[in-house]
């Protein structure tokens, strides 16, 4: 880990060659392999604690220490905070984010790490002593504000989200608590009405002939 | 029942390739009474091997050709080096491969071309910088093959919707799929505007059609196999059909990437290589390539031989250029109540006021729009609107998606003969041949009119009464789908690579046909003609071989 502070331009540079779509993309040949470990480790409808160490007795982390998956899920749960319905916390992120660099991706695990590391210098360069985990809210995402265009946080924000919106039998998206936050129900088959627009609509008539009269709502 | 040939048999046909022109020539051909040897590189796959898996099929290439084995390089212009892709982790030409290929993840709108498809050279002149040419056919050359494809493929629709709907013989064989709350809203929309929206024509059994079940509205349809063959993929439709001939051999995980040509400049057949990546030869009276708008040129530039130093059929020097992707622009509208339109189907309406070109825009363009789902969650969270892409605000636009919806454009691009598919000097694919390089700027027209049918886009969601609507800015195109153009149709030997019959001008038992063929690229929904092509091409194919012309 570097033993000094980098400074804001080191901070941008460093962190580049991260995971972006494109990485990711060029290196998901493994996720199938993935998939069927991460199924078998994690019970989709457990896990609902909000330390990492409370979940880490269902689904031990492969990846990270205790302190990098503090700082992981802490940036994660501010790209999609928890408020009145769940955030990428509830819905293990981490755990998707964690299996993802253990398993399929570890060709690029040490460039994420790095990513981290240089993340955690940079923050305690801001903030001597400190830890962005245990910070409150506002310093936290004032802090993202000034790093959020970084290769490291568009890869983390990449993962968080893959991770929260993916099968749940990859690690996240834990209880489809990802799904149901946003409203989207996967399911075999669906028959109409399928939304409020077209309960009562009234069959298609054409109008071919010039303009055709306003419909009323 | 399914026939099986020995590679030093002669026979009649090599179809390359067994997607959605694939699927159509192995068929037709077969049940015309010729031997037919189908070579698709990838795999086959059941329903049961498809699955709603967001992550495999749009971020691990689950069922299309992905950089690990078949990399690629791209660059706006000739002057640039090309570079392995960095857009997203697409390949800049996506396309599913298995049997049936894209007709398997395609989103099946199924728009017949219009007559000013086929000869808007003669009706706007030259366009600067752009190589607009009429088809040696006319839309009336096509439309019983329109009509073939709708009651062979299965297509569900409504005939006699709106006014330049163009002239048919036929009904549709089903009704139109039912109605989501986009379409709904379209309408609404589009009739205020005075614009004639309809029912949108898609690909799929709306009822139980030719042993095929009905849509169940899952709502994987844009990028996902079909699980209940309600897709009219080839895989569901065409292939079993050919095979059930006896004459039909599809031979999977076969990657041609040669063909064979005697001393008499013709072909005798292809090169392969298997699974286990042994190279085999088979032999045959004519090849027909069906491996698309890619792989087509690919193939025909990777046979190059001292008789053939520029590649197959390349005496006009045009295979691989006139790449056409169409262009895309869509605007969001969010709505008051839920719409959830990530149930069934993508699209249920469709306006086409702003097909034809009109010099009065100042611009050369023409598109379609429709109303449907866009991208499933990940896809949906990871595109968001402008501004900062995390957070609580962020969290809240997440939460839209119910009530979301997107006014869809799909219009021209126009033939830069720059603009093509070529031989990577320096790239090999996992088999060591070389990689596609795809050169590919759009037409300054292309973006401008995609931008002015995204501003109609908006009007229509507004009109709808949208209480928001957002967009993403037009940008140029860099992935693609819709792979066209590459082995272009014509009349003169000089300026194009087949025929109207799809015979390549220099070799007469070499055949070309799918989305390579096309002359200009339609409003963005290509694969109704490249099957409507195919049946055609079939007919005439069959005669020759008849004849013994071939």
């Amino acid at each position: 880990m570097s033993g000094s502070a980098p400074s804001r331009r080191e901070f941008l540079v460093g962190a580049g060659g991260g995971l972006g779509a494109a990485w990711l993309a060029a290196h998901w040949p493994g996720i199938a392999a993935a998939h069927e470990h991460a199924a078998a480790v994690a019970d989709p409808h457990a896990a609902h604690g909000t330390e990492p160490g409370a979940a880490a007795g269902i689904a031990p982390l492969s990846f990270f220490d205790a302190a990098e998956a503090r700082t992981v899920e802490a940036i994660a749960a501010q790209i999609v905070p928890t408020d009145d319905q769940p955030g990428a916390r509830e819905a293990g992120a981490l755990y998707f984010i964690d299996r993802s660099l253990a398993t399929w991706a570890t060709s690029s695990s040490a460039a994420f790490r790095r990513g981290l590391a240089e993340f955690h210098s940079a923050y305690t360069a801001a903030h001597p002593g400190a830890e962005f985990a245990a910070a409150d809210p506002e310093t936290q995402i004032a802090f993202l504000a000034d790093i959020d265009r970084t290769p490291f946080f568009e890869s983390l924000r990449f993962l968080t989200l893959l991770g929260m919106f993916s099968l749940p039998s990859y690690g996240g998206n834990r209880g489809e608590l990802g799904w149901r936050m946003l409203g989207f129900e996967d399911t075999h088959a669906f028959y109409p009405p399928f939304g409020y627009y077209d309960r009562d609509y009234p069959g298609f008539v054409a109008a071919t002939n010039g303009p055709a009269p306003s419909s009323d709502a | 029942m399914t026939r099986r040939y020995r590679d030093s048999e002669v026979v009649d046909f090599v179809v390359v390739g067994s997607g959605a022109a694939g699927g159509v020539m192995a068929r037709e051909l077969s049940q015309a009474g010729f031997g037919v040897v189908v070579l698709e590189q990838g795999p086959r796959f059941t329903p049961a091997d498809f699955a709603h898996d967001e992550l495999k099929y749009y971020f691990d290439h689950g069922i299309t050709n992905g950089p690990a084995k078949s990399p690629q390089t791209f660059r706006r212009t000739p002057q640039d080096v090309a570079k392995r892709s960095e857009s997203g982790g697409w390949q800049p030409l996506t396309y599913a491969r298995m049997v049936g290929g894209s007709s398997n993840h395609f989103t099946a709108n199924f728009w017949r071309f219009h007559d000013v498809d086929f000869h808007e050279r003669s009706l706007l002149g030259a366009i600067p910088g752009a190589a607009l040419e009429d088809w040696p056919i006319s839309y009336a050359d096509l439309e019983p093959y329109y009509g073939k494809v709708e009651w062979e493929i299965g297509v569900s629709g409504l005939a006699g919707t709106h006014p330049n709907e163009p002239p048919r013989t036929r009904p549709y064989p089903m009704p139109p799929m039912p109605v989501k709350s986009s379409g709904v809203l379209l309408e609404r929309g589009a009739r205020r505007l005075g614009l004639h929206p309809f029912p949108a024509p898609l690909a799929i059994a709306s009822q139980p059609y030719r042993g095929r079940a009905a849509c169940v509205h899952c709502g994987f349809c844009m990028g996902f196999g079909c699980e209940v063959r309600a897709k009219s993929s080839t895989l569901y439709t065409m292939i079993p059909e050919a095979e059930a001939t006896g004459r039909c051999e599809v031979r999977t995980e076969s990657y041609v990437f040669r063909l064979a040509t005697n001393a008499r400049g013709r072909v005798s057949g292809v090169h392969y290589f298997d699974p286990a990546g042994h190279e085999h030869v088979q032999k045959a009276r004519a090849v027909v390539v069906c491996a698309n708008g890619a792989e087509t040129p690919r193939l025909l530039l990777t046979s190059a031989s001292p008789a053939f130093p520029d590649g197959l059929a390349n005496s006009s020097g045009l295979v691989g250029k006139h790449l056409m992707f169409n262009q895309n622009s869509s605007s969001f509208g969010v709505f008051e109540h839920e719409l959830n339109e990530f149930k069934s189907v993508q699209a249920t309406r469709v306006v086409h006021d702003f097909y034809d070109s009109d010099p009065k825009r100042g611009l050369y363009g023409g598109g379609g729009i429709d109303a449907r789902i866009g991208p499933n969650p990940a896809g949906w969270a990871l595109a968001g609107p402008p501004g900062r892409q995390w957070g609580k605000a962020y969290k809240d636009h997440l939460r839209t998606f119910p009530r979301t919806m997107l006014a869809a454009g799909h219009s021209t691009s126009l033939a830069v003969e720059a603009n093509s598919v070529s031989l990577d000097p320096e790239l090999k694919d996992a088999w060591g041949m070389p990689a596609i390089r795809c050169t590919y700027k759009d037409h300054p027209d292309d973006l401008r009119f995609a931008a002015w049918l995204q501003d109609r886009c908006g009007e229509i969601l507004e009109a709808a009464g949208a209480l928001q609507v957002w967009r993403l800015p037009v940008t140029e195109s860099s992935v693609a789908v819709h792979l066209l153009g590459t082995c272009r149709m014509g009349n003169d030997p000089a300026r194009s690579v087949i025929d109207a019959h799809h015979r390549t001008h220099d070799i007469p038992n070499l055949f070309l046909c799918d989305g390579s063929s096309f002359v200009t690229s339609g409003r963005g929904q290509p694969t109704m003609t490249i099957q409507a092509l195919a049946f055609r091409a079939a007919d005439h194919i069959a005669d020759f071989a008849k004849r013994n012309e071939i």
